[in-house]
């Protein structure tokens, strides 16, 4: 296949799959595929059956109904928002600085932020190497075994 | 003067609700109407609509402005609420009923739907939604593609075939 019947095969792809409106072809694509519409009969025949069909869906009689704003209204009012816990934490030092004076609240900002993290990382990444409820257990083992070999 | 998108996801972030009623302005009745043209239920794609804009309220901490527009986030929430329904409903009609050379009449068509509302509903699914994603809501292939988890050129596939199906529905010359 040469490049013109290459360019001309995606230009007839594309019309057939984006229908006969530029604005639906790919950006990247579209001077080529019209460059190829205007040179080829063929592709000119393609474009007006999609034409007719994108005229047809035109006429879809789907429209919103609802009222965007009293949505949006209940919705914020009525339902609390799901916060991770860094945005908790940076949504309770925000009110807790707005209260406190300028000289104040950032050396404490910054206590709580250490703080804060070091509590979430601590909190999060926890694991214990070993089971240690059962080191008294094996104490006890050891010195039973050692007595009972003496016996 | 209008904030950009990421700004005011950001401010909703904080609890803003003047942020979010904008939001919800901008993009609720273009979901809407999605959903009225996949599920073919207006109260059914009003509800999926709402719970779209509920999940901006709640986890837009979810949203990575880096990676897709607002636009795109929503409709794939909108997309796999609307999945999830039709299969619980069970409410997409059969291509079969096309197979055997039903055509479309006045009579077929649902008092204030236009024949090509019934022509769309008749395409399956996953046809229906490239189409109406990249003709209705002027989206570009790679974010429907990014909506249906899916690739462009099997995108592009999905339109053509859609595209034929509604013209042979429609009878237009081929």
């Amino acid at each position: 296949m040469n490049p013109d019947e290459k360019s001309l095969k995606r230009a007839t792809d594309i019309i057939t799959a984006y229908g006969a409106e530029q604005r639906a072809w790919p950006e990247a694509e579209r001077a080529a595929t019209l460059d190829a519409s205007q040179s080829s009969d063929e592709l000119r025949q393609i474009l007006r059956e999609e034409a007719s069909l994108d005229s047809l869906l035109k006429q879809s009689a789907r429209v919103a109904t609802i009222d965007a704003t009293q949505v949006a209204q209940q919705i914020a009012r009525g339902l609390p928002q799901q916060l991770t816990l860094s945005q908790r934490l940076s949504r309770g030092l925000e009110v807790v600085a707005e209260s406190l004076p300028s000289d104040v609240w950032k050396p404490a900002l910054a206590a709580s932020l250490t703080l804060s993290a070091g509590i979430a990382v601590g909190s999060t990444t926890y694991e214990p190497l070993e089971d240690w409820s059962q080191a008294e257990q094996y104490s006890f083992a050891v010195l039973g075994e050692e007595y009972s070999d003496e016996s | 003067m209008q904030l950009d998108e990421p700004r005011l996801v950001a401010l909703v972030r904080k609890g803003d609700q003047r942020a979010y009623s904008e939001l919800v302005e901008r993009h609720f009745p273009a979901i809407e109407v999605y959903a009225k043209r996949i599920v073919n239920d207006d109260i059914l794609a009003q509800d999926i609509a709402q719970d779209v804009m509920v999940v901006l309220w709640q986890r837009s901490s979810d949203f990575n402005p880096n990676k897709a527009r607002l636009t795109t986030w929503l409709h794939r929430i909108a997309h796999n609420r609307c999945i999830d329904i039709m299969r619980k409903c069970q409410r997409e009609v059969s291509w079969d009923s096309l197979e055997s050379e039903h055509r479309l009449t006045e009579s077929d068509t649902p008092r204030e739907q236009q024949p090509i509302d019934v022509a769309l509903m008749r395409l399956p699914e996953s046809q229906r939604t490239a189409l109406v994603l990249i003709y209705y809501q002027n989206l570009s292939n790679r974010e429907v593609a990014a909506i249906m988890n899916s690739s462009v050129r099997a995108v592009e596939s999905l339109l053509v075939r859609a595209r034929g199906n509604l013209k042979k529905q429609l009878e237009i010359q081929q």
